[in-house]
């Protein structure tokens, strides 16, 4: 073996080619085809637009912005209140079924929003049970004799998106209380604070990143919210572009609307980025002691038993038994309300978006990995910002780029061949199902790289000088390792795809309808009974990432035989 | 540099001074910047050609620190990775190796259940199993405890005999190096500093980086005698030196002087004052101050067997073995 230095390294260095290795291209081409939509709609926003905008300033937009704005302000105190709370609660005090409020206080984030909706606004309206039996018990006989809190208002919305999202908050608020060092906690008992001063100058602050990642998230999703805010009719920025698009058919101001809609999400994920790299210097556990808890006296027991109890009971246990009223009361119905081709419909997408969007996430994570290039890393993380931006805006982006792709592969095929293609891409099911794509490759791509980064790079190597291509490396070495980790990704893909409604409304081809659209669709017309089969069943699959959840949280203190960790 | 079939080559360096770096390269799995490598006859990569052969094709076995077992594997899987359609006869030798090191009871376990020590064997027998034609360790021995690593050692190396398996190996610990190589290399910042036996490198180091690198050692600087005998004249005196590296006298000079070069004799020509005793076990660490006229009040340290009893003050006398005395380059003089 020689080894000779005779040039400096630099220029070389420079001058290097870019790898045209097949992982490096195609994890290129993937990250392109999902960035897009968020190109496109960027561009959108920076394209001239004939006077839209000024027009829109003039009328709509200050109204969106400002009903926007107090919705996210609402959402995010009570779900940081709620979320935070019952996380301190079960975390480090002592109550009766803690250990089942521990997995159970996550269950609402099984019911979408827009169910949650439904649900509330048939027993609490005018005809609903709830006024009914008012009426009966007190003699009132019509609405002018009592006053009763409208459900269809701002305020509504803000006690639905309440009870369906806080458990974000409460997820990642429990796990920053697991990983703050337990010595921490007892210096600060032993120091005479009791838990109220624990919790406010020592858990809290130091909980801090967690809780804005929280909030930031609840409220990405809020602004991501379609189905709530059209059924109660409140003009926030993604109602406003459904509106602008489909019932006033201006595309560009739809996108004029979507960049707005946009410069909030970038404020929320600037937020959240920056807390996130905070968090690892909030990560203060050295090892892993049991958290001692602190004891409570009887009545505060009752009180913590039912502040755990109430968001749970308001936010699944509720919903989830009407539904199931409803669901065996008109099943014939809800048969015959094509409940089977709806259900079809969403198995067959789910499944398609879920494995393509495992596929793509775990080969564009390996091909990270494989060329260490900060371009492609680069390009990965920008096309992982699908995740953040609402539905509504992502289908704009994905509309366009497609019926340009349509027009020319038409022009194309005409010319040539005398037969025209239709809308091939943005009329069939292949927009939607890039819709999805774009939306979630950041779950299944975050999940692969997390499962990646675990499985040490001595393992690639050690593969590698044994004989196996890149290729085989994956197969033979790490994807039976990360199998688990896999089909966790594609799992809650297949869950957030099924339930995905605003993107699915504005892309789905003419006539196609999946399980989120058809119970909007009967919901909207007051026939929730009849879609509440299919509404079950969304609830019934949003079930599995709950699972899912809460194993991930009971592992958030390593156990000794994990599996993944392979140093001895 | 260059390694000969059937060598065990040693890189040695503290962390970060790239040994692991040069390792990877040979392996192919960093990119070469600059330079050439050859494995036998065949050239695997070269920056001028832009020849690259990807670590799968080069026919070399890598050993790491954290030993890189295959979690989902079990032992025998583990060791057959890289033997596709294995021929019968070579699953026997497998099969007699994993006998030999004591893990047949094993094949069929997965690597959590294994101790360190375990690992380590399998991830030895992985790495030879192809035979390559060139064995890479990357700091086999540093995740297992010091009783075990004597044995490891031991067992590593005869295996590596017995196949006659060209082995580099990268460690920082000088001791290991020295058990274990025909050849070391000792690296600074990148660079190969000296190359040669361990004996050539414990006894006769270049420069002050590796004399103190791979041992303890008093650095004095001086100037070459004229005395007709190999001298030098320091600042304690004039001290017997085995290698002068053809210095012409009147040369200024540094030497090094390890701590065992020393013996107490009543008949010897330094009388010094212990101040500080360190029991080392294989042998006791005085400190002493020199009590001579020339180079009153300077500060040695000296190794004597541990039999020997002596206390804090009391006034001995020390004669040096040149045996351990070398002339290197440039250096800084002890700061005590």
């Amino acid at each position: 073996m020689t080894a000779s230095t005779n040039s400096p390294a630099w220029p070389r260095r420079l001058c290097g080619s870019f790898p045209t290795d097949p992982w490096t291209v195609g994890t290129l081409i993937i990250a392109a085809l999902v960035a897009a939509p968020i190109i496109s709609v960027l561009l959108l926003a920076t394209s001239p637009s004939d006077g839209i905008w000024h027009h829109l300033v003039s009328t709509v937009l200050p109204r969106y912005i400002q009903t926007t704005i107090i919705l996210m302000i609402g959402v995010g105190i009570c779900t940081a209140t709620i979320g935070i709370g019952t996380a301190w609660l079960v975390t480090l005090c002592n109550f009766p079924g803690k250990r089942i409020f521990e997995w159970a206080l996550l269950l609402p984030l099984a019911i979408p929003t827009y169910v949650v909706a439904y649900v509330y606004t048939d027993i609490l309206e005018f005809a609903g049970p709830v006024q009914e039996i008012l009426r009966d018990f007190f003699g009132w006989k019509s609405g002018s004799d009592y006053w009763f809190p409208e459900i269809r208002s701002l305020g509504g919305a803000i006690a639905m998106m309440t009870l369906a999202l806080y458990p974000y908050l409460y997820l990642l608020t429990r796990i920053a209380f697991l990983q703050q060092s337990a010595s921490l906690l007892e210096a600060c008992r032993i120091l005479g604070r009791g838990p109220w001063r624990a919790f406010f100058q020592v858990a809290l602050p130091l909980a801090r990143p967690s809780v804005v990642v929280g909030v930031s998230l609840v409220l990405m999703e809020t602004l991501n919210d379609f189905g709530t805010v059209d059924f109660f009719s409140i003009e926030t920025l993604t109602a406003g572009i459904y509106d602008v698009w489909l019932n006033m058919n201006n595309a560009a101001g739809a996108a004029q609307l979507a960049t707005v809609s946009l410069a909030f999400v970038l404020t929320l994920m600037g937020i959240e980025r920056y807390s996130r790299r905070k968090q690892k210097y909030f990560q203060t556990i050295s090892k892993f002691q049991s958290i001692s808890n602190f004891p409570l006296t009887r009545g505060k027991s009752f009180l913590a038993f039912f502040s755990c109890l109430l968001p749970i009971v308001l936010g699944f246990l509720i919903p989830a038994g009407v539904l199931l009223v409803y669901a065996t009361q008109f099943y014939e119905e809800s048969l015959s309300a094509n409940f089977m081709l709806y259900a079809r419909n969403s198995l067959v997408l789910s499944s398609l978006s879920a494995g393509l969007a495992a596929l793509l996430g775990l080969f564009i994570a390996y091909g990270v990995r494989l060329s260490g290039n900060w371009i492609l890393l680069a390009a990965a993380r920008f096309a992982s910002i699908g995740y953040a931006i609402p539905g509504a805006v992502l289908a704009v982006g994905v509309i366009t780029p497609l019926s340009r792709a349509d027009t020319a592969l038409n022009n194309f095929t005409e010319s040539i061949f005398g037969i025209s293609t239709g809308l091939l891409l943005s009329g069939t099911i292949i927009a939607i199902t890039y819709g999805y794509l774009v939306r979630f490759l950041a779950l299944s791509y975050g999940t692969a790289e997390a499962g990646l980064s675990k499985i040490t790079s001595n393992m690639d190597g050690a593969a590698r000088t044994l004989g196996m291509s890149p290729t085989k490396t994956l197969i033979r070495v790490h994807f039976p390792i990360l199998k688990g980790s896999i089909l966790t990704a594609a799992i809650l893909v297949f869950v957030d795809t099924m339930k995905e409604l605003p993107m699915t409304l504005l892309l789905r081809p003419f006539n196609y309808g999946t399980l989120a659209t058809h119970v909007h669709q009967f919901a909207s017309d007051e026939l929730l009974e009849e879609s509440a089969l299919g509404a079950l069943a969304i609830v019934a699959a949003g079930i599995l990432p709950v699972i899912l959840l809460s194993a991930t949280i009971r592992n958030t203190r390593p156990r000794h035989d994990s599996y993944e960790r392979t140093t001895p | 540099m260059e390694i000969g079939a059937g060598e065990f080559v040693c890189l040695l360096g503290p962390s970060g001074c790239g040994k692991s770096t040069l390792l990877r390269l040979i392996a192919g799995l960093e990119p070469l910047q600059v330079g050439n490598i050859q494995i036998g006859d065949t050239g695997v990569a070269n920056s001028d050609t832009g020849l690259y052969i990807p670590p799968e094709k080069r026919g070399v076995g890598l050993m790491f620190q954290d030993f890189a077992l295959f979690p989902h594997l079990t032992i025998y899987e583990n060791i057959v990775f890289g033997l596709s359609q294995p021929p019968q006869e070579q699953i026997r030798s497998v099969r007699d190796a994993m006998i030999e090191m004591g893990l047949s009871d094993l094949s069929d376990a997965y690597p959590h259940m294994l101790s360190g020590g375990q690992q380590q064997r399998v991830a030895l027998l992985r790495a030879l199993a192809p035979q390559p034609e060139i064995l890479l360790l990357d700091e086999p021995f540093s995740g297992l405890d010091i009783n075990l690593r004597a044995q490891i050692r031991d067992e590593t190396l005869s295996a590596l005999k017995k196949t006659l398996t060209t082995a580099l190996m990268v460690t920082h610990d000088p001791q290991e190096a020295m058990f274990m190589s025909d050849r070391i290399m000792v690296m600074n910042r990148g660079q190969i500093e000296q190359v040669g036996t361990p004996r050539e490198i414990y006894q006769f180091p270049i420069s002050e980086y590796v004399a103190r690198f791979v041992g303890q050692t008093n650095i004095l600087p001086g100037i070459v005698l004229d005395s007709g005998y190999d001298e030098i004249m320091t600042s304690i005196g004039p001290v017997p030196c085995l290698s002068m590296r053809d210095l012409a006298f009147g040369t200024d000079a540094f030497i090094s002087i390890r701590p065992e070069s020393f013996a107490i004799d009543p008949e010897g020509p330094l009388q010094v004052e212990v101040i500080r005793i360190r029991y080392g076990g294989n042998y006791t660490i005085l400190k002493v101050k020199l009590l001579e006229e020339i180079g009153k009040g300077h500060l040695l340290q000296v190794h004597v067997h541990p039999n020997t009893r002596i206390d804090i003050g009391e006034r001995i006398k020390l004669r040096i073995n040149p045996d351990f005395v070398t002339v290197i380059e440039d250096a800084k003089p002890n700061g005590s």
